[in-house]
């Protein structure tokens, strides 16, 4: 549980962990995750019986309460602003703040504690003077503390009231309720603070870093899954003595060998500075630095044969389109290797002659005509996501898993 | 004109022999290639200098051995800059053999320069589920990563201190051959962002360069070699640049293949629509009618 957060706690948050989420030891750890796992075969049990069409309602109801959460956690305020001004007879100053949620738990309190519950605090400052936008000028003096701002720190209690102190140069000062807001002291000038808090109504927010957590282990599974559908095809394959068992053979070598080596050696450190390297290590780099990485950069180099054979054959200018391609193609590709800069390294490096360089030219061609390009596919592609998003969600997309039966 | 007609339709076997004799000549013998880096190189390095000193920069590697040779390069080039100015960075990865990769890389310039792993760099090492994982990160880094490859809790490296959700980084670095910037850009909003791609999607990334949403981009190898030249990176055998000043020599050839290639084709067309048409052939005489 976070001990400072800039959103309000969760839903049920402090409940959940002190009755829900709790530090388990000895028996009780091993009786809950026998529990778990004769939860999860019986939930699997339950779905087989479902059928695909009770399968399909719980995908449905799933996703949907996964996108609501997510769109909740994005639309709720989390609150952490807060805007505000302070009257000084005719004069209005403005005051900026940040909030955050902290749970100050007592010193030398064990780890698994019960938290305490979350108090707001707030940290602002009422500017006198207004800060200096120009971010070019960089030898502006620094703001300082009683000249151009004030300092006001506090906490939020229970009732809503805040209890706020304002920085002075003989030390925190505490403000006093008004009758609209507080009674500040600007350099011997009484003022009245009037705070404006953001509402803070996210109460999904909190609950971000546990779902991840939970979506990493969920992520980790899938590839479980994986490994197990590709051991069953290969395995049949192998036993049957099928067409092109050889390969299935090879699979089983390169997983086992991976997975053996890449845990065992795991067991061993070692130092840059020996050579002499453990059995293990050494056939973890074997199956990794030796057959895994060239094969996938072997398997991917073979694009560059292909990419060469199709533009030989596709770069045909038929027509002013194609030509005006093929003249910015060369010139991209020139004006991106050293060879093609040379071609235009007479010229100046600056001055209104440099924009002729192919670099440059190069330059100018990605950043502003394809930029343009591509910002309008991506708007085109944005749009259809959005709309594909929104199906999903709504589970009107007749795709696997929502619209087939499985 | 029979020669060039030929052209137009070159064996593909001939073309492979091409690519492979034009990418391996300039690795047997090596030329010093220096290349001038783009606005977008120096702007990657600008940024970099104006973080402040001990402020945690993410090198997060979405990228596997199939895009290696572009990618190592680029996340190398990048991290040696990072131990030069004693920046710290924490590799990261939501691609599963990234972080590992990067580590080889990590440790041999850290033998280089001379710098020490849980200080100068740390490795959070790959997590699945890249939009999840990036939400959370926002909220409590510490929470989500929670240990780094050497099992240990990150929270105990002194160079993590302060950093308590990724907005705390002064600056995401990312590496790929994919489209997961799009993650990056959807869900990390208010960190600062660069990155480091493939050269086949290069050209979609320059939107978010004049956006302002990257604050640097490098592309593909030559990016890469941008990157060392701009930066002084020098190899331990005294060589100025690294695998991408290296492998300048073999784009550099093969660019001007292909584009011979091109121009080879189109000339091979031409010269088969001036072609005479193929005369008629002449009307047999049947054999023995003479008699």
């Amino acid at each position: 549980m976070d001990k400072e957060a800039p959103y309000p706690p969760g839903l049920l948050q402090d409940w959940l962990v002190r009755n829900v989420f709790v530090h388990l030891y000895t028996w009780q750890f091993w009786l809950a995750i026998a529990v778990t796992v004769v939860a999860f075969f019986a939930l699997l049990y339950a779905m087989q019986r479902f059928g695909s069409a009770g399968r399909r309602r719980l995908t449905v109801v799933c996703t949907f309460l996964a996108g609501f959460y997510y769109a909740l956690s994005f639309f709720l305020p989390p609150g952490h602003t807060l805007a505000g001004k302070v009257i000084a007879g005719t004069q209005t100053y403005r005051f900026e703040g940040e909030s955050t949620w902290l749970r100050d738990q007592p010193e030398g309190a064990p780890e698994d504690a019960p938290p305490v519950p979350a108090v707001r605090h707030l940290a602002g400052k009422i500017l006198l003077t207004q800060p200096v936008e120009d971010s070019d000028a960089k030898d502006q003096p620094e703001p300082q503390e009683g000249r151009d701002f004030i300092t006001v720190e506090g906490t939020q209690g229970p009732d809503g009231s805040w209890q706020l102190t304002q920085t002075t140069a003989g030390g925190p000062r505490p403000l006093a309720a008004a009758e609209r807001g507080y009674s500040v002291d600007l350099n011997g000038v009484a003022g009245t603070l009037l705070l404006n808090p953001a509402p803070a109504l996210n109460v999904a927010k909190a609950y971000e870093t546990p779902l991840g957590n939970f979506l990493m282990v969920m992520g980790s599974f899938t590839i479980g899954l994986g490994v197990i559908n590709l051991l069953m095809i290969h395995g049949r394959t192998l036993a049957t003595g099928g067409s092109g068992w050889i390969n299935s053979l090879g699979f089983f070598v390169g997983f086992l060998g991976m997975t053996v080596f890449g845990l065992w050696q795991t067991l061993y450190k070692v130092d840059p500075a020996d050579p002499t390297i453990p059995f293990a290590v050494a056939g973890y780099r074997f199956f990794f630095d030796g057959l895994l990485t060239p094969l996938q950069s072997t398997t991917f180099a073979l694009l560059g044969f292909f990419i060469v054979s199709a533009a030989y054959r596709a770069f045909r200018i038929q027509n002013t389109e194609a030509a005006l391609m093929t003249i910015i193609a060369f010139v991209v590709m020139l004006g991106s290797v050293p060879l093609g800069q040379l071609l235009t390294a007479w010229l100046p490096e600056d001055g209104p002659a440099s924009l002729l360089r192919l670099e440059n030219v190069a330059n100018w061609l990605l950043t502003k005509p394809n930029a343009a390009a591509f910002r309008g596919i991506l708007f085109g592609a944005a749009t259809g996501g959005f709309a594909l998003s929104l199906r999903v969600w709504l589970s009107l997309e007749g795709g696997a898993y929502l619209g087939k039966e499985f | 004109m029979e020669f060039l007609t030929r052209l137009r339709n070159i064996d593909r076997r001939v073309i492979s022999t091409l690519v492979i004799l034009v990418l391996v000549l300039p690795m047997v013998l090596p030329v010093h290639l220096p290349t001038v880096a783009f606005p977008a190189t120096r702007e990657l390095r600008a940024f970099i200098d104006t973080l402040p000193p001990g402020k945690l920069v993410i090198v997060a590697c979405d990228w596997d051995a199939s895009t290696k040779g572009e990618c190592q390069p680029l996340t190398a080039c990048v991290m040696d800059y990072l131990f030069r100015r004693h920046q710290p960075f924490a590799i990261f990865g939501l691609a599963p053999q990234g972080p590992e990769l990067a580590q080889k890389s990590a440790e041999a310039l850290a033998l280089k320069l001379k710098c020490t792993y849980g200080t100068d760099w740390v490795n959070f090492g790959f997590r699945p589920n890249g939009a999840q994982t990036l939400i959370a990160m926002m909220n409590d880094l510490p929470g989500v990563v929670k240990k780094d490859i050497k099992d240990q809790p990150i929270t105990t490296y002194a160079m993590m201190k302060g950093v308590k959700k990724l907005p705390d980084v002064g600056l995401i670095y990312e590496v790929t051959g994919t489209g997961i910037l799009d993650a990056y850009l959807q869900f990390c909003g208010g960190v600062s962002l660069a990155q480091g791609c493939t050269a086949v999607i290069g050209p979609e990334q320059y939107t978010y360069l004049q956006s302002g949403q990257l604050k640097g981009l490098l592309v593909g190898l030559g990016g890469a070699a941008q990157f060392e030249t701009f930066t002084d990176f020098t190899e331990p055998d005294g060589y100025k640049g690294g695998q991408g000043m290296r492998g300048m020599g073999s784009q550099s050839l093969g660019h001007l293949l292909v584009m011979a290639l091109i121009v080879m084709g189109n000339l091979g067309v031409w010269a088969a629509k001036r072609r005479p048409p193929a005369e008629p052939p002449a009307p047999e005489t049947p054999v023995g009618d003479a008699a």
